[in-house]
């Protein structure tokens, strides 16, 4: 039973989620079936969360059950109808041959795999404490996270400054299931996962303009094992993948809109990337990774309206969140000094530090298999494949990676060494960016040799 | 009968664009078997018998509501009481059931070695079971910054880890192993909590 009302749960989702994505992007003349399916659970998550969090402060316990399953319906019922009304046309992928075949059925072994360790793990330290406390203490006060913890009068553990997308979305699922449910709370990861391999095959085929790319970069993700085990991955109940999967979205929208001016592509660039600082305070550092790469753009073709168009709906989460934690008065963590140019040059000795564990971790082959040095190596493959988005999605790969390390020149060193901090974060936060890299190294490896920029191009249009 | 065609010679553009074609080739075919040789070595490497084992041994958890609280007190067992591992598999519930049977209205303290490498992940699920109500982490003087309860505050009990109540509190209840629960009624003094 409570797995049927679990699945009760999560297809309410999807159908919130489907509807957004119509309404958001029903502008495109063609979308592929794994991008719709991918972001349907993106957006279904979110929307549930906010809806959550803001009918929460007016209804509670089987009312505001009731109004977010309204909710859910009428979002799926409008985007269907618009759905309908812009006759998108959408691609499935048909696999031709045993070749495609094989390939499909491994994906599906892969995809098992990962839903049977999530089953079979524990849900980390981070995840029980930081994000499914949260969904717990939500459930027995009627699915709003209760005051008394987010302002620090209960204990102060699990950061009650932090986001609320993932624990709301979970208590989602308590809500229906009628209980906290450890267990089955670890399935949650799976659609993440699961959303991040649609992004893959869509974003590897679109980019590539070749049917087969779609299928190496969600299969290549498998190979990376911190992204199947240990705290942070996929299957450890942390925010840190599902952040990567809304993160990939994002990227590949940003890739997209970049190259075609697509009003579909800034539309899903723009809702994605204002979700990402509601799932993790990392969120708001790639948010504005995204946002600079594409105020660049914008502004090189003078389209200032664009830019506001981009900044104002993620900076108005990043801001609401940071007035509702002060007025809610959060404790907020201790962990930074100011971020000015006065602490950084009082740390400008932590440099070599920094570089010396950022290439440690690069290299840490248990980690991460040859993802990181593969990109270096894919680098020259990747001049065949659209060097346009290609270029962005590097840029979108980097600079996250390079903000992390300014960000621990601010980082208060009081009971461990900076060395110690970044060996217990980096990996976590290299997460955000792996899926992207993983496609970056997938299209290099598929892209045929010889092929030029111009062909790819001429061969989309 | 149609002329044969010229073959490239070895100085030729055509020459060229083969060997960078051959050159670009292995290297994507080295990229591919690298990353999913290397990957699954290290797949392989990940201990997954003992991350997926839900047995008293392994550090998996099950399909329960309570899988992963029951997996972090087994991992205390195994520390302290492995003969207990055995019997208890669900070590979780008992604690959750005590706590919850306690007057309400009524806050916690938590007692135990702060060394101990068990000591602060089983006071935080101790406070994850209690909500709604706080559990103060007593270190008893050797640990600053810990959560003391102000003395207007009304406890309802006093769990005792790895370490037995003091005299001058009732024996309590061995709730789980290594775990006491003294519950304390506005009729007994709590204040000689830490005592030995």
């Amino acid at each position: 039973m409570e797995s049927l009302l679990f699945a009760v749960a999560l297809t309410l989702m999807l159908v919130a989620g489907h509807g957004v994505f119509w309404l958001i992007a029903s502008t495109q003349k063609k979308v592929s079936a794994p991008e719709w399916w991918g972001l349907a659970w993106l957006y279904g998550a979110a929307v549930v969360a906010l809806a959550s969090f803001v009918a929460g402060a007016l209804v509670a316990g089987a009312a505001l059950r009731l109004t977010l399953t309204a909710i859910c319906l009428a979002l799926g019922a409008a985007g269907t109808v618009r759905w309908r009304r812009h006759r998108t046309e959408i691609i499935w992928p048909r696999p031709r041959g045993v070749g495609d075949w094989l390939l499909v059925v491994v994906l599906l072994v892969q995809a098992g795999f990962v839903a049977w360790i999530s089953l079979r793990t524990i849900l980390y330290w981070d995840a029980l404490f930081n994000w499914e406390m949260k969904a717990r203490l939500a459930y027995f006060n009627g699915g709003v996270i209760p005051l008394s913890y987010l302002s620090g009068a209960w204990l102060n553990i699990g950061h009650p400054e932090y986001p609320l997308l993932l624990p709301l979305a979970e208590s989602w699922f308590y809500g229906w299931i009628g209980a906290p449910h450890q267990g089955l709370i670890k399935l949650v990861s799976v659609p993440f996962y699961l959303a991040a391999l649609s992004l893959l095959a869509s974003g590897g085929a679109r980019i590539a303009g070749r049917r087969w790319s779609g299928w190496l970069p969600p299969l290549l993700l498998f190979f990376v094992p911190f992204i199947l085990f240990n705290p942070g991955s996929a299957t450890s109940g942390f925010a840190d993948f599902p952040l990567a999967a809304y993160y990939l979205g994002a990227a590949l929208a940003l890739a997209e809109y970049l190259e075609t001016g697509s009003d579909g592509a800034r539309r899903i660039l723009v809702s994605l990337s204002a979700i990402l600082p509601w799932l993790k305070q990392e969120g708001a550092i790639l948010w504005l990774c995204l946002v600079a790469l594409a105020a660049i753009e914008a502004l090189r073709r003078k389209r200032v309206r664009d830019v506001w168009l981009m900044v104002l709906p993620g900076a108005g989460v990043i801001i609401g969140w940071q007035i509702f934690v002060r007025i809610i008065k959060a404790p907020v963590g201790q962990d930074f000094m100011p971020f000015t140019p006065a602490t950084l040059l009082a740390n400008i000795g932590r440099t070599p530090a920094i570089i010396r564990e950022l290439l440690a971790e690069l290299t840490e082959w248990r980690r991460w298999g040859v993802l990181w040095p593969g990109l270096v190596l894919a680098l020259p493959l990747l001049k065949a494949v659209r060097r346009r988005q290609v270029m962005t999605l590097l840029l979108a790969t980097v600079l996250p990676v390079a903000a992390y390390q300014v960000i621990y020149f601010f980082f208060r060193t009081a009971d461990k060494s900076v060395e110690d901090h970044i060996r217990g974060s980096l990996p976590r936060l290299l997460t955000h960016v792996a899926p992207l890299a993983v496609l970056l190294v997938a299209l290099a490896i598929s892209s045929p040799p010889g092929e030029n920029e111009e062909g790819q191009i001429e061969s989309r249009t | 009968m149609n002329p044969e065609p010229e073959r490239p010679t070895t100085d030729s553009p055509e020459h060229d664009s083969r060997r960078r074609f051959d050159v670009a080739f292995v290297v994507r075919l080295i990229v591919l078997a690298a990353f999913i040789g290397l990957g699954t070595k290290a797949l392989l490497d990940q201990h997954l018998e003992v991350l997926a084992d839900t047995g008293p041994r392994g550090w998996g958890a099950a399909t329960t509501p309570q899988a992963t609280t029951d997996a972090y007190f087994r991992a205390m067992l195994r520390d302290h009481e492995p003969t207990a591992l055995e019997e208890l598999r669900q070590p979780t519930e008992p604690l959750r059931a005590a706590i919850a049977a306690l007057p309400a209205h009524g806050d916690l303290i938590f007692v135990g070695p702060e060394e101990d490498s068990s000591y602060v992940l089983t006071y935080l699920v101790t406070g994850y079971l209690a909500w709604p109500r706080s559990v103060y982490e007593a270190g008893c003087g050797r640990l600053p910054g810990q959560l003391v309860p102000p003395p207007s505050t009304r406890i309802a009990g006093i769990i005792y880890y790895l370490r037995p109540p003091p005299a001058c509190l009732p024996p309590g209840r061995r709730v789980i192993p290594q775990t006491i629960l003294v519950p304390v009624s506005e009729n007994v003094s709590w204040d000689c909590y830490c005592s030995r």
